[in-house]
């Protein structure tokens, strides 16, 4: 091996590893430092998600302090037809057949199949198997309930909901919606890859303001006769 | 005032060398212990973050142990046993296609129980040495070139089948720097590197897998949530690092979305945590390690031994420079470690080998008998 064969070369050798080592600092540059809000925003939008907590509707009460209209939280039992198959190949379908023989069919395009309104025991009896079974689910929902009365529901209204929100629509619901809603909690929270919550991210924008409870001049009696009265 | 005589300069070169030397295992420890903090880092917010930063930090107390015990084992030991360690490695990289593990789709490792050992990595040193001899031995060009391909390629074939073509690339890398800095001709080297790109071509356009990876780091932005996923995470993770870094154990987006941050990602996690400017120092610090060769190399008398510190000390910043390449986005991705970064015992150890063998051939106890060695001039006195 000749010596100076061997210094040329091995100064050929350095060079090459100096561009190199020239091009990759340029490059960490750019994207540590000189593009760096550019490429911080597009991983903000895979990122951070901003979410809702619907604020909790008031209740309605009558001139008494009776409640006539209130809202509760109800459990959903949802199993996905796309899981169907292997839900079957483990049984798990023909558990919670024996536990709740009529399961409805819910809305098609999402191809699930739905029990509504669990009750305690039955949350326990099925709570096995959720935990168990991917495609099985306890869903939480709000819904709006009312005294039984279809006077007083006529001249209380309803509302609609979107997305776990609710607004008057008619009646006392729709003349007192803005007291009656509150605000709801806005807040931002990062997800992983997997699209799971990470642990430490959440951030609140907004605190959450209850709605307001809303007392009307006339008791439940007089309410029911006043429909009366007007028909 | 008399001179000294060549006794006293040597003992007093012996002392300065073994004061080198504990300076010298003394950085490598450090830096292990940086590399066992960035995977840590990396796995920060995972179910178990020190299972693997505990697990790399055994790997490094095995590497400094086998760094102390290969440099104080005499370089022409080495020279004298290559081949048989030679054929030992070679038979554990036959062996691992029968009785080894498959981990993503490659089967490299063998499954030890409580830890997975990989024999390429193991054999990469004594491959570099195993060249370094044969360039010595042969004189005439063709025997040359004949003589070293023909281990390379025999080399290769076993990786061949496992697959790992990031592994292949790094042996090729290492024949043609051998080759290169040995005194072969320069045409090959060309020829070499060139039908290296036309048979990565013909094997792109053959394994769909591959293809992917490189129209993903064409054109990235195109697929983000796709094949070109992984390079968009590299660019988010360094945006998130900034200048400055976000601090050890606040990689969030390694931890949540950077791909095998503790292993292929390495470098990128590492700039997040540290920034623009707790990476230059790693960049530089691989960058230089030829120059180290080179200084090295030439003072070293043995043609064998001076071959074998720069090749060994250039293969490593070869792999180091591949790696962060892919970090940054300049090269598609191929799987290839960071060397006392990544998490890896294997590579840890077989660095911590090819650095102990280093420091034995620099430590100037030659084979007496060598008949062509030449003495290098000390290039400042050139």
């Amino acid at each position: 091996m000749q010596i100076r064969k061997f210094k040329f070369r091995s100064k050929i050798l350095l060079l090459f590893v100096l561009f190199w080592t020239v091009a990759i600092t340029v490059r960490l540059f750019y994207y540590t430092t000189y593009e760096r809000n550019y490429f911080l925003k597009q991983g903000d939008k895979i990122a951070w998600r901003k979410g809702i907590v619907p604020a909790a509707r008031g209740k309605i009460l009558d001139r008494n302090s009776i409640p006539l209209a209130w809202t509760e939280r109800c459990f959903d039992l949802k199993v996905e037809k796309k899981a169907a198959i292997s839900l079957n190949r483990q049984n798990v379908l023909k558990q919670i057949e024996a536990i709740f023989p009529n399961l409805q069919s819910g809305n098609e395009e999402e191809g699930v199949l739905i029990k509504k309104n669990l009750n305690p025991e039955q949350i326990e009896k099925i709570k096995a198997i959720v935990i168990g079974s991917k495609g099985v689910r306890i869903v939480p929902r709000l819904e709006r309930r009312y005294v039984d009365y279809k006077e007083v529901r006529k001249y209380l209204g309803s509302v609609k909901e979107l997305d776990g929100k609710f607004s008057g629509v008619s009646g006392v619901e729709e003349k007192n919606d803005s007291e009656l809603s509150g605000t709801d909690s806005e807040f931002t929270f990062m997800l992983d890859r997997t699209g799971k919550m990470i642990q430490g991210t959440s951030k609140i924008l907004k605190e959450m303001i209850p709605g307001k409870d809303v007392t009307l001049d006339l008791s439940l009696e007089e309410i029911k006769n006043l429909n009366g009265k007007n028909e | 005032m008399e001179k000294m005589n060549e006794e006293q300069t040597n003992f007093i070169d012996s002392r300065k060398r073994s004061h080198l030397f504990v300076y010298i295992y003394a950085i490598l420890f450090i830096l292990g212990l940086w590399g066992c903090l960035a995977v840590y880092n990396a796995t920060v917010y995972s179910h178990s973050p020190f299972h693997f930063a505990i697990r790399q930090f055994i790997w490094l107390l095995i590497g400094i142990v086998v760094l102390i015990f290969s440099s104080r084992i005499p370089f022409p030991i080495y020279k004298k046993y290559a081949f048989h360690m030679g054929i030992v490695a070679y038979f554990l990289l036959v062996v691992v296609l029968f009785f080894g593990i498959k981990v993503n789709g490659m089967r490299g490792w063998f499954d030890c129980g409580a830890f997975y050992f990989q024999p390429s990595e193991i054999a990469k040193p004594v491959f570099i040495l195993l060249l370094c001899i044969l360039n010595d031995k042969s004189q005439k060009w063709v025997m040359h070139l004949l003589v070293m391909l023909s281990l390379t390629v025999f080399s290769i074939i076993p990786i061949a089948f496992e697959p790992d073509y990031g592994m292949i690339m790094i042996y090729a890398a290492g024949f043609i720097i051998v080759y290169f800095l040995g005194g072969g001709s320069s045409l090959i080297v060309i020829s070499a590197v060139l039908l290296g790109i036309l048979m990565t071509t013909v094997e792109l356009a053959g394994k769909s897998y591959i293809m992917n990876r490189f129209l993903g780091f064409i054109n990235p932005s195109g697929y983000p949530f796709d094949i070109g996923w992984h390079i968009m995470q590299f660019k988010y993770t360094l945006a998130r690092g900034g200048f400055w870094g976000t601090s050890w154990g606040n990689s969030f987006w390694s931890n949540a979305y950077l791909p095998l941050a503790y292993n292929d990602s390495a470098f990128a996690a590492l700039t997040e945590a540290i920034g623009f400017v707790g990476v230059l120092p790693v960049l530089l610090g691989f960058s230089i390690l030829p120059y180290i060769g080179y200084r090295l190399s030439c003072k070293i008398k043995d043609n064998c031994a001076a071959l074998f510190i720069i090749s060994m000390l250039s293969l490593i910043l070869f792999q180091a420079l591949i790696h962060i390449s892919v970090n940054t986005g300049l090269f598609p991705p191929t799987g290839i470690t960071l060397p006392m970064f990544s998490y890896g015992g294997s590579s840890l150890v077989s660095t911590m080998f090819g650095a102990g063998i280093i420091l034995s051939a620099a430590s100037g106890k030659e084979n007496n008998s060598s008949t062509d060695k030449l003495r290098f001039q000390n290039p400042d006195s050139a």
